[in-house]
Protein backbone atom coordinates (compact mmCIF):
# COMPACT_ATOMS: atom_id res chain seq x y z
CA UNK A 1 0.00 0.00 0.00
CA UNK A 2 2.76 2.41 0.90
CA UNK A 3 6.32 2.04 -0.31
CA UNK A 4 9.20 4.40 0.21
CA UNK A 5 12.57 3.73 -1.42
CA UNK A 6 15.52 5.76 -0.28
CA UNK A 7 13.50 8.86 0.22
CA UNK A 8 15.18 12.10 1.21
CA UNK A 9 13.62 15.40 2.06
CA UNK A 10 15.76 18.49 2.43
CA UNK A 11 14.79 22.04 3.15
CA UNK A 12 17.69 24.00 1.77
CA UNK A 13 21.19 22.61 1.95
CA UNK A 14 21.52 22.50 5.70
CA UNK A 15 18.23 21.04 6.85
CA UNK A 16 17.79 17.35 6.15
CA UNK A 17 14.37 16.46 7.43
CA UNK A 18 14.35 12.87 6.17
CA UNK A 19 17.35 10.80 5.18
CA UNK A 20 17.37 7.60 3.20
CA UNK A 21 13.97 6.35 4.30
CA UNK A 22 12.98 2.98 2.96
CA UNK A 23 9.76 1.58 4.30
CA UNK A 24 6.95 -0.70 3.29
CA UNK A 25 3.45 -0.78 4.68
CA UNK A 26 1.37 -3.64 3.41
CA UNK A 27 -2.27 -3.43 2.60
CA UNK A 28 -4.31 -3.98 5.75
CA UNK A 29 -1.44 -3.13 8.09
CA UNK A 30 -1.79 -1.02 11.18
CA UNK A 31 1.46 0.83 11.76
CA UNK A 32 2.55 3.38 14.34
CA UNK A 33 5.08 5.96 13.30
CA UNK A 34 6.83 7.29 16.32
CA UNK A 35 9.71 9.50 17.32
CA UNK A 36 10.46 12.69 19.20
CA UNK A 37 9.07 16.03 18.03
CA UNK A 38 10.94 17.16 14.99
CA UNK A 39 12.02 13.65 14.13
CA UNK A 40 10.26 13.90 10.80
CA UNK A 41 6.95 12.11 11.34
CA UNK A 42 4.79 14.88 9.97
CA UNK A 43 7.15 15.44 7.07
CA UNK A 44 6.99 11.80 6.11
CA UNK A 45 3.22 11.78 6.18
CA UNK A 46 3.10 14.96 4.10
CA UNK A 47 5.14 13.30 1.40
CA UNK A 48 2.60 10.53 1.09
CA UNK A 49 -0.20 12.77 -0.11
CA UNK A 50 2.09 15.22 -1.77
CA UNK A 51 1.61 18.19 0.43
CA UNK A 52 5.37 18.28 -0.05
CA UNK A 53 7.55 16.72 -2.72
CA UNK A 54 10.40 14.41 -1.82
CA UNK A 55 13.84 15.71 -2.72
CA UNK A 56 14.83 12.28 -3.96
CA UNK A 57 13.68 8.71 -3.80
CA UNK A 58 10.54 6.91 -4.86
CA UNK A 59 7.20 6.89 -3.11
CA UNK A 60 4.34 4.69 -4.15
CA UNK A 61 0.95 5.00 -2.50
CA UNK A 62 -1.91 2.72 -3.47
CA UNK A 63 -0.18 1.93 -6.72
CA UNK A 64 0.45 5.55 -7.66
CA UNK A 65 3.93 6.98 -7.97
CA UNK A 66 3.50 10.10 -5.91
CA UNK A 67 6.49 12.05 -7.19
CA UNK A 68 5.66 11.65 -10.84
CA UNK A 69 1.96 12.31 -10.56
CA UNK A 70 0.70 15.12 -12.75
CA UNK A 71 -0.92 18.02 -10.94
CA UNK A 72 -4.24 17.01 -12.39
CA UNK A 73 -3.99 13.52 -10.90
CA UNK A 74 -3.11 14.59 -7.37
CA UNK A 75 -6.77 14.98 -6.37
CA UNK A 76 -7.30 11.39 -7.41
CA UNK A 77 -4.61 10.24 -5.00
CA UNK A 78 -5.90 12.36 -2.16
CA UNK A 79 -9.40 11.04 -2.50
CA UNK A 80 -8.22 7.53 -1.81
CA UNK A 81 -6.84 8.66 1.50
CA UNK A 82 -8.21 9.91 4.75
CA UNK A 83 -5.88 12.36 6.41
CA UNK A 84 -6.10 13.59 9.98
CA UNK A 85 -3.93 16.68 10.18
CA UNK A 86 -2.10 17.65 13.28
CA UNK A 87 -3.58 21.13 13.06
CA UNK A 88 -7.01 19.77 12.08
CA UNK A 89 -7.37 22.01 9.04
CA UNK A 90 -11.07 22.54 9.42
CA UNK A 91 -12.91 25.13 7.36
CA UNK A 92 -13.73 27.89 9.84
CA UNK A 93 -16.72 29.21 7.93
CA UNK A 94 -18.48 25.90 7.59
CA UNK A 95 -20.41 23.91 10.14
CA UNK A 96 -19.21 20.61 11.51
CA UNK A 97 -21.62 18.84 9.18
CA UNK A 98 -20.36 20.72 6.15
CA UNK A 99 -16.74 20.14 7.08
CA UNK A 100 -17.28 16.42 7.10
CA UNK A 101 -19.63 16.15 4.14
CA UNK A 102 -17.34 18.30 2.02
CA UNK A 103 -15.09 15.40 1.14
CA UNK A 104 -18.09 13.57 -0.26
CA UNK A 105 -19.36 16.66 -2.04
CA UNK A 106 -16.04 16.74 -3.81
CA UNK A 107 -16.44 13.22 -5.13
CA UNK A 108 -20.01 13.78 -6.24
CA UNK A 109 -21.77 11.61 -3.70
CA UNK A 110 -25.54 12.13 -3.60
CA UNK A 111 -26.90 14.48 -0.96
CA UNK A 112 -28.87 11.73 0.67
CA UNK A 113 -25.86 9.49 1.04
CA UNK A 114 -23.78 12.40 2.26
CA UNK A 115 -26.28 13.10 4.99
CA UNK A 116 -26.50 9.49 6.06
CA UNK A 117 -22.78 8.86 6.18
CA UNK A 118 -21.99 12.16 7.86
CA UNK A 119 -24.48 11.56 10.62
CA UNK A 120 -23.21 8.03 11.08
CA UNK A 121 -19.59 8.97 11.46
CA UNK A 122 -20.34 11.96 13.67
CA UNK A 123 -22.33 9.71 15.93
CA UNK A 124 -19.46 7.27 16.08
CA UNK A 125 -17.31 10.10 17.34
CA UNK A 126 -19.89 11.43 19.75
CA UNK A 127 -20.47 14.67 17.90
CA UNK A 128 -24.07 14.44 16.75
CA UNK A 129 -25.12 17.24 19.09
CA UNK A 130 -22.56 19.57 17.51
CA UNK A 131 -23.62 19.08 13.92
CA UNK A 132 -24.54 22.68 13.31
CA UNK A 133 -21.72 24.22 15.31
CA UNK A 134 -18.77 26.00 13.82
CA UNK A 135 -15.21 24.85 14.49
CA UNK A 136 -14.38 27.90 16.53
CA UNK A 137 -17.20 27.07 18.88
CA UNK A 138 -15.68 23.68 19.68
CA UNK A 139 -13.04 22.60 22.14
CA UNK A 140 -9.71 21.31 20.88
CA UNK A 141 -10.76 17.76 21.47
CA UNK A 142 -14.02 18.23 19.59
CA UNK A 143 -12.24 19.82 16.68
CA UNK A 144 -9.86 16.91 16.59
CA UNK A 145 -12.77 14.51 16.44
CA UNK A 146 -14.30 16.44 13.56
CA UNK A 147 -11.00 16.13 11.72
CA UNK A 148 -11.03 12.41 12.36
CA UNK A 149 -14.64 12.16 11.21
CA UNK A 150 -13.77 13.85 7.97
CA UNK A 151 -10.91 11.47 7.37
CA UNK A 152 -13.09 8.44 7.98
CA UNK A 153 -16.35 9.33 6.31
CA UNK A 154 -15.29 8.30 2.84
CA UNK A 155 -14.09 4.88 4.01
CA UNK A 156 -10.61 5.47 2.62
CA UNK A 157 -8.21 2.79 1.50
CA UNK A 158 -5.47 4.37 3.59
CA UNK A 159 -5.79 6.40 6.76
CA UNK A 160 -2.95 8.75 7.68
CA UNK A 161 -3.28 10.24 11.11
CA UNK A 162 -0.89 12.82 12.56
CA UNK A 163 -1.20 12.91 16.36
CA UNK A 164 -4.92 12.10 16.26
CA UNK A 165 -5.25 11.86 20.02
CA UNK A 166 -3.13 14.82 21.04
CA UNK A 167 -6.06 16.76 22.48
CA UNK A 168 -8.02 13.87 23.85
CA UNK A 169 -8.14 12.37 27.32
CA UNK A 170 -6.96 8.76 27.70
CA UNK A 171 -10.44 7.27 27.53
CA UNK A 172 -11.35 9.12 24.40
CA UNK A 173 -7.95 8.32 22.93
CA UNK A 174 -8.55 4.67 23.47
CA UNK A 175 -11.97 4.93 21.91
CA UNK A 176 -10.48 6.51 18.83
CA UNK A 177 -7.88 3.79 18.58
CA UNK A 178 -10.60 1.20 18.86
CA UNK A 179 -12.38 2.93 16.04
CA UNK A 180 -9.23 2.82 13.99
CA UNK A 181 -8.86 -0.84 14.79
CA UNK A 182 -12.36 -1.47 13.52
CA UNK A 183 -11.85 0.21 10.21
CA UNK A 184 -8.54 -1.55 9.92
CA UNK A 185 -10.33 -4.85 10.24
CA UNK A 186 -12.70 -3.70 7.53
CA UNK A 187 -9.76 -3.27 5.22
CA UNK A 188 -8.36 0.22 5.67
CA UNK A 189 -4.60 0.44 6.02
CA UNK A 190 -3.78 2.63 8.98
CA UNK A 191 -0.64 4.67 9.61
CA UNK A 192 -0.64 6.70 12.80
CA UNK A 193 2.07 9.15 13.80
CA UNK A 194 2.17 9.66 17.53
CA UNK A 195 4.50 9.95 20.47
CA UNK A 196 1.97 8.59 22.93
CA UNK A 197 4.03 5.61 24.15
CA UNK A 198 1.23 4.25 26.27
CA UNK A 199 -1.15 3.98 23.41
CA UNK A 200 1.43 2.28 21.28
CA UNK A 201 2.19 -0.27 23.90
CA UNK A 202 -1.46 -1.00 24.59
CA UNK A 203 -2.30 -1.42 20.92
CA UNK A 204 0.58 -3.78 20.29
CA UNK A 205 0.96 -3.08 16.62
CA UNK A 206 3.90 -2.68 14.30
CA UNK A 207 6.03 0.31 15.19
CA UNK A 208 8.37 2.34 13.02
CA UNK A 209 10.64 4.81 14.75
CA UNK A 210 12.17 7.96 13.35
CA UNK A 211 15.11 9.71 14.94
CA UNK A 212 16.51 12.91 13.49
CA UNK A 213 15.14 12.03 10.10
CA UNK A 214 16.36 8.47 9.97
CA UNK A 215 14.60 5.19 10.49
CA UNK A 216 15.71 3.13 13.42
CA UNK A 217 15.97 -0.58 12.98
CA UNK A 218 13.02 -2.29 14.68
CA UNK B 1 -22.19 20.09 -8.46
CA UNK B 2 -23.55 23.06 -10.39
CA UNK B 3 -26.09 23.72 -7.70
CA UNK B 4 -23.41 23.66 -5.04
CA UNK B 5 -21.13 25.98 -7.01
CA UNK B 6 -24.01 28.34 -7.64
CA UNK B 7 -24.83 28.48 -3.98
CA UNK B 8 -21.18 29.12 -3.14
CA UNK B 9 -20.98 31.86 -5.75
CA UNK B 10 -24.12 33.63 -4.54
CA UNK B 11 -22.94 33.40 -0.95
CA UNK B 12 -19.60 34.93 -1.80
CA UNK B 13 -21.19 37.66 -3.87
CA UNK B 14 -23.37 38.57 -0.95
CA UNK B 15 -20.52 38.50 1.55
CA UNK B 16 -18.61 41.15 -0.37
CA UNK B 17 -21.61 42.89 -1.79
CA UNK B 18 -20.22 46.43 -1.76
CA UNK B 19 -17.11 45.59 -3.72
CA UNK B 20 -19.06 43.42 -6.09
CA UNK B 21 -21.58 46.15 -6.73
CA UNK B 22 -18.75 48.47 -7.69
CA UNK B 23 -17.42 45.88 -10.11
CA UNK B 24 -20.87 45.34 -11.60
CA UNK B 25 -21.18 49.08 -12.05
CA UNK B 26 -17.99 49.32 -14.03
CA UNK B 27 -19.29 46.72 -16.45
CA UNK B 28 -22.62 48.54 -16.50
CA UNK B 29 -20.94 51.79 -17.47
CA UNK B 30 -19.05 50.32 -20.38
CA UNK B 31 -22.15 48.52 -21.61
CA UNK B 32 -24.14 51.73 -21.20
CA UNK B 33 -21.67 53.58 -23.40
CA UNK B 34 -21.90 50.85 -25.99
CA UNK B 35 -25.65 50.70 -25.60
CA UNK B 36 -26.15 54.41 -26.20
CA UNK B 37 -24.24 54.26 -29.42
CA UNK B 38 -26.06 51.13 -30.47
CA UNK B 39 -29.35 52.84 -29.71
CA UNK B 40 -28.35 55.74 -31.89
CA UNK B 41 -27.19 53.45 -34.65
CA UNK B 42 -30.36 51.40 -34.40
CA UNK B 43 -32.66 54.35 -34.73
CA UNK B 44 -30.64 55.89 -37.50
CA UNK B 45 -30.73 52.57 -39.21
CA UNK B 46 -34.52 52.42 -39.04
CA UNK B 47 -34.83 55.88 -40.53
CA UNK B 48 -32.43 55.00 -43.26
CA UNK B 49 -34.22 51.78 -44.01
CA UNK B 50 -37.55 53.46 -44.16
CA UNK B 51 -36.65 56.45 -46.20
CA UNK B 52 -33.94 55.49 -48.54
CA UNK B 53 -32.64 52.36 -50.01
CA UNK B 54 -30.37 51.37 -52.71
CA UNK B 55 -33.35 50.48 -54.72
CA UNK B 56 -34.95 53.89 -54.97
CA UNK B 57 -34.47 56.62 -57.43
CA UNK B 58 -36.26 59.80 -56.50
CA UNK B 59 -37.27 62.11 -59.29
CA UNK B 60 -38.13 65.65 -58.17
CA UNK B 61 -40.55 67.53 -60.36
CA UNK B 62 -40.39 71.19 -61.16
CA UNK B 63 -42.94 73.39 -59.52
CA UNK B 64 -44.37 74.32 -62.88
CA UNK B 65 -44.55 70.78 -64.20
CA UNK B 66 -47.91 70.06 -65.76
CA UNK B 67 -50.14 67.12 -65.11
CA UNK B 68 -49.56 66.01 -68.65
CA UNK B 69 -45.86 65.95 -68.18
CA UNK B 70 -46.29 64.07 -64.98
CA UNK B 71 -48.52 61.41 -66.51
CA UNK B 72 -46.24 60.99 -69.47
CA UNK B 73 -43.32 60.55 -67.16
CA UNK B 74 -45.11 57.90 -65.18
CA UNK B 75 -46.12 56.03 -68.29
CA UNK B 76 -42.64 56.06 -69.72
CA UNK B 77 -41.27 54.83 -66.50
CA UNK B 78 -43.70 52.02 -66.07
CA UNK B 79 -42.72 50.63 -69.41
CA UNK B 80 -39.09 50.34 -68.56
CA UNK B 81 -37.36 47.17 -67.51
CA UNK B 82 -35.45 48.81 -64.64
CA UNK B 83 -38.58 50.11 -63.06
CA UNK B 84 -40.46 47.79 -60.76
CA UNK B 85 -42.79 50.44 -59.41
CA UNK B 86 -43.22 54.15 -59.88
CA UNK B 87 -45.27 56.16 -57.41
CA UNK B 88 -46.24 59.78 -57.58
CA UNK B 89 -45.91 61.66 -54.33
CA UNK B 90 -47.66 65.00 -54.07
CA UNK B 91 -46.13 67.83 -52.07
CA UNK B 92 -48.78 67.32 -49.42
CA UNK B 93 -48.05 63.62 -49.20
CA UNK B 94 -44.35 64.39 -48.97
CA UNK B 95 -44.94 66.74 -46.09
CA UNK B 96 -47.04 64.13 -44.30
CA UNK B 97 -44.31 61.60 -44.75
CA UNK B 98 -41.78 64.00 -43.35
CA UNK B 99 -43.93 64.76 -40.35
CA UNK B 100 -44.42 61.08 -39.71
CA UNK B 101 -40.71 60.37 -39.76
CA UNK B 102 -39.81 63.25 -37.53
CA UNK B 103 -42.63 63.81 -35.09
CA UNK B 104 -40.71 66.36 -33.07
CA UNK B 105 -40.41 68.49 -36.17
CA UNK B 106 -44.14 68.55 -36.60
CA UNK B 107 -44.41 71.88 -34.89
CA UNK B 108 -41.75 73.39 -37.07
CA UNK B 109 -43.43 72.01 -40.15
CA UNK B 110 -46.78 73.33 -39.01
CA UNK B 111 -45.49 76.84 -38.76
CA UNK B 112 -44.48 76.99 -42.39
CA UNK B 113 -46.73 79.01 -44.64
CA UNK B 114 -45.78 77.23 -47.80
CA UNK B 115 -44.97 73.63 -48.29
CA UNK B 116 -41.32 73.66 -49.30
CA UNK B 117 -41.30 70.07 -50.45
CA UNK B 118 -41.61 69.34 -54.17
CA UNK B 119 -43.73 66.76 -55.89
CA UNK B 120 -41.76 63.68 -56.74
CA UNK B 121 -41.90 60.31 -58.33
CA UNK B 122 -40.41 57.49 -56.39
CA UNK B 123 -39.07 54.72 -58.58
CA UNK B 124 -38.52 51.34 -57.09
CA UNK B 125 -35.78 49.76 -59.13
CA UNK B 126 -36.25 46.19 -60.26
CA UNK B 127 -33.86 43.51 -59.06
CA UNK B 128 -30.99 43.07 -61.42
CA UNK B 129 -30.60 46.78 -61.93
CA UNK B 130 -29.78 47.70 -58.39
CA UNK B 131 -26.07 48.37 -58.64
CA UNK B 132 -24.81 51.96 -58.09
CA UNK B 133 -23.86 52.41 -61.72
CA UNK B 134 -27.26 51.47 -63.07
CA UNK B 135 -28.93 53.71 -60.53
CA UNK B 136 -26.65 56.56 -61.43
CA UNK B 137 -27.32 56.27 -65.16
CA UNK B 138 -31.06 55.98 -64.57
CA UNK B 139 -31.12 59.11 -62.45
CA UNK B 140 -28.98 60.98 -64.95
CA UNK B 141 -31.44 60.05 -67.63
CA UNK B 142 -34.38 61.17 -65.52
CA UNK B 143 -32.81 64.54 -64.98
CA UNK B 144 -33.02 65.26 -68.69
CA UNK B 145 -36.72 64.60 -69.00
CA UNK B 146 -39.16 67.52 -69.28
CA UNK B 147 -40.69 68.69 -66.05
CA UNK B 148 -37.98 67.17 -63.98
CA UNK B 149 -36.00 69.37 -61.66
CA UNK B 150 -33.61 66.80 -60.26
CA UNK B 151 -33.18 63.11 -59.74
CA UNK B 152 -31.17 61.26 -57.20
CA UNK B 153 -30.70 57.63 -56.37
CA UNK B 154 -30.22 58.37 -52.78
CA UNK B 155 -31.32 61.27 -50.75
CA UNK B 156 -28.11 63.01 -49.77
CA UNK B 157 -28.97 63.16 -46.16
CA UNK B 158 -29.89 59.50 -46.19
CA UNK B 159 -26.40 58.42 -47.13
CA UNK B 160 -25.16 60.89 -44.57
CA UNK B 161 -27.31 59.22 -41.97
CA UNK B 162 -26.10 55.83 -43.01
CA UNK B 163 -22.52 56.99 -42.52
CA UNK B 164 -23.37 58.50 -39.17
CA UNK B 165 -25.07 55.27 -38.15
CA UNK B 166 -22.02 53.15 -38.92
CA UNK B 167 -19.77 55.73 -37.31
CA UNK B 168 -21.92 55.60 -34.22
CA UNK B 169 -21.70 51.86 -34.21
CA UNK B 170 -17.92 51.90 -34.58
CA UNK B 171 -17.49 54.62 -31.98
CA UNK B 172 -19.70 52.69 -29.62
CA UNK B 173 -17.73 49.52 -30.06
CA UNK B 174 -14.37 51.24 -29.64
CA UNK B 175 -15.36 53.30 -26.64
CA UNK B 176 -17.30 50.43 -25.18
CA UNK B 177 -14.30 48.20 -25.80
CA UNK B 178 -11.89 50.45 -23.98
CA UNK B 179 -14.18 50.90 -21.02
CA UNK B 180 -15.02 47.22 -21.21
CA UNK B 181 -11.37 46.32 -20.84
CA UNK B 182 -11.21 48.40 -17.70
CA UNK B 183 -14.31 46.62 -16.47
CA UNK B 184 -12.85 43.18 -17.15
CA UNK B 185 -9.72 44.08 -15.23
CA UNK B 186 -11.76 45.43 -12.35
CA UNK B 187 -13.72 42.22 -12.13
CA UNK B 188 -10.51 40.23 -12.34
CA UNK B 189 -9.04 42.04 -9.37
CA UNK B 190 -12.27 41.73 -7.38
CA UNK B 191 -12.28 37.99 -7.98
CA UNK B 192 -8.59 37.76 -7.21
CA UNK B 193 -9.24 39.39 -3.88
CA UNK B 194 -12.08 37.02 -3.30
CA UNK B 195 -9.66 34.15 -3.94
CA UNK B 196 -7.02 35.56 -1.62
CA UNK B 197 -9.42 35.89 1.26
CA UNK B 198 -10.40 32.27 0.80
CA UNK B 199 -6.83 31.07 0.32
CA UNK B 200 -6.74 28.91 3.44
CA UNK B 201 -10.07 27.32 2.60
CA UNK B 202 -8.88 26.59 -0.91
CA UNK B 203 -5.74 24.94 0.40
CA UNK B 204 -7.72 22.68 2.68
CA UNK B 205 -10.07 21.76 -0.13
CA UNK B 206 -7.06 20.84 -2.27
CA UNK B 207 -5.57 18.73 0.48
CA UNK B 208 -8.68 16.60 0.78
CA UNK B 209 -8.79 16.01 -2.94
CA UNK B 210 -10.83 18.75 -4.60
CA UNK B 211 -9.93 19.26 -8.23
CA UNK B 212 -9.02 22.66 -9.55
CA UNK B 213 -12.25 22.72 -11.52
CA UNK B 214 -14.29 22.11 -8.37
CA UNK B 215 -12.57 24.98 -6.59
CA UNK B 216 -12.59 27.33 -9.56
CA UNK B 217 -16.22 26.85 -10.55
CA UNK B 218 -17.78 29.07 -7.88
CA UNK B 219 -15.37 31.88 -8.68
CA UNK B 220 -16.09 31.66 -12.37
CA UNK B 221 -19.80 31.66 -11.68
CA UNK B 222 -19.28 34.61 -9.36
CA UNK B 223 -17.60 36.70 -12.01
CA UNK B 224 -20.10 35.73 -14.70
CA UNK B 225 -23.00 36.66 -12.46
CA UNK B 226 -21.32 40.00 -11.82
CA UNK B 227 -21.18 40.48 -15.55
CA UNK B 228 -24.84 39.69 -16.08
CA UNK B 229 -25.83 42.02 -13.26
CA UNK B 230 -23.72 44.70 -14.92
CA UNK B 231 -25.49 44.05 -18.19
CA UNK B 232 -28.87 44.25 -16.52
CA UNK B 233 -27.94 47.51 -14.82
CA UNK B 234 -26.83 49.02 -18.12
CA UNK B 235 -30.07 48.01 -19.83
CA UNK B 236 -32.09 49.53 -17.03
CA UNK B 237 -30.12 52.77 -17.18
CA UNK B 238 -30.37 52.80 -20.95
CA UNK B 239 -34.11 52.37 -20.85
CA UNK B 240 -34.44 55.10 -18.25
CA UNK B 241 -32.45 57.49 -20.41
CA UNK B 242 -34.51 56.48 -23.42
CA UNK B 243 -37.79 57.20 -21.67
CA UNK B 244 -36.50 60.46 -20.32
CA UNK B 245 -35.49 61.62 -23.79
CA UNK B 246 -38.74 60.49 -25.37
CA UNK B 247 -40.76 62.30 -22.74
CA UNK B 248 -38.94 65.62 -22.79
CA UNK B 249 -40.74 68.06 -25.09
CA UNK B 250 -38.34 69.07 -27.82
CA UNK B 251 -35.88 70.46 -25.35
CA UNK B 252 -32.57 69.78 -27.02
CA UNK B 253 -32.36 69.41 -30.77
CA UNK B 254 -35.70 67.90 -31.78
CA UNK B 255 -34.02 66.18 -34.64
CA UNK B 256 -31.62 64.41 -32.35
CA UNK B 257 -34.38 63.47 -29.99
CA UNK B 258 -36.30 61.75 -32.75
CA UNK B 259 -33.17 60.07 -33.85
CA UNK B 260 -32.62 58.48 -30.49
CA UNK B 261 -36.14 57.68 -29.51
CA UNK B 262 -37.93 56.26 -32.51
CA UNK B 263 -37.70 52.91 -30.82
CA UNK B 264 -35.76 51.15 -28.11
CA UNK B 265 -33.23 48.48 -28.88
CA UNK B 266 -34.46 45.29 -30.49
CA UNK B 267 -34.60 42.27 -28.22
CA UNK B 268 -31.60 40.71 -29.93
CA UNK B 269 -29.41 43.69 -29.07
CA UNK B 270 -30.60 43.64 -25.48
CA UNK B 271 -29.67 39.98 -25.25
CA UNK B 272 -26.35 40.84 -26.86
CA UNK B 273 -25.62 43.41 -24.18
CA UNK B 274 -26.43 40.90 -21.46
CA UNK B 275 -24.23 38.29 -23.11
CA UNK B 276 -21.41 40.79 -23.44
CA UNK B 277 -21.74 41.46 -19.73
CA UNK B 278 -21.63 37.75 -19.05
CA UNK B 279 -18.61 37.37 -21.31
CA UNK B 280 -16.77 40.23 -19.71
CA UNK B 281 -17.44 38.78 -16.28
CA UNK B 282 -16.34 35.32 -17.32
CA UNK B 283 -13.17 36.72 -18.88
CA UNK B 284 -12.39 38.62 -15.73
CA UNK B 285 -12.84 35.44 -13.73
CA UNK B 286 -10.66 33.37 -16.04
CA UNK B 287 -7.98 36.04 -15.95
CA UNK B 288 -7.81 36.04 -12.18
CA UNK B 289 -7.90 32.24 -11.93
CA UNK B 290 -5.00 31.97 -14.31
CA UNK B 291 -2.79 33.97 -12.07
CA UNK B 292 -3.66 31.89 -9.04
CA UNK B 293 -3.15 28.63 -10.81
CA UNK B 294 -2.19 26.62 -7.75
Amino acid sequence: MVELYHVNKDYGRAHHALMDISLEVEKGDFVFLTGASGAGKTTLLRLLFRQELATSGKIVVDGMNVSTLSIASVPRLRRRLGVVFQDFKLLPRRTVFENVSMVMEITGVSRREQRAKTYTVLEMLGLNHKVRSYPLELSGGEQQRVAIARALVNEPALLLADEPTGNLDPNLSWEIMTLFKTINIRGTTVLVATHDKDLITRMGRKVVTLEHGRLLAH
Amino acid sequence: MIRHSLREALLNLWRNRFMNLVAAFTIAVSLLVLGLFLLLAHNLGSVVAEVGSQVTVSVYLREEATEEQRDKLLQTLKGRAEVEKADYISPEAALEKFKKLFPAMREVAGELEENPLPASVEIRVAPGHRDPEALRSLSEEMKRLPGVDDADFDLPWVSRLRDVASMARTAGISLGGVVGLAAILTIASVIRMSIYTRQDEIEIQRLVGATRAYIAAPFLLESSLLGIVGGGLSLTALYAIYRRLAASQGSVAPFLQDLLTASFLPRSTMVLLLLLGLGAGALGGILSLRRISR
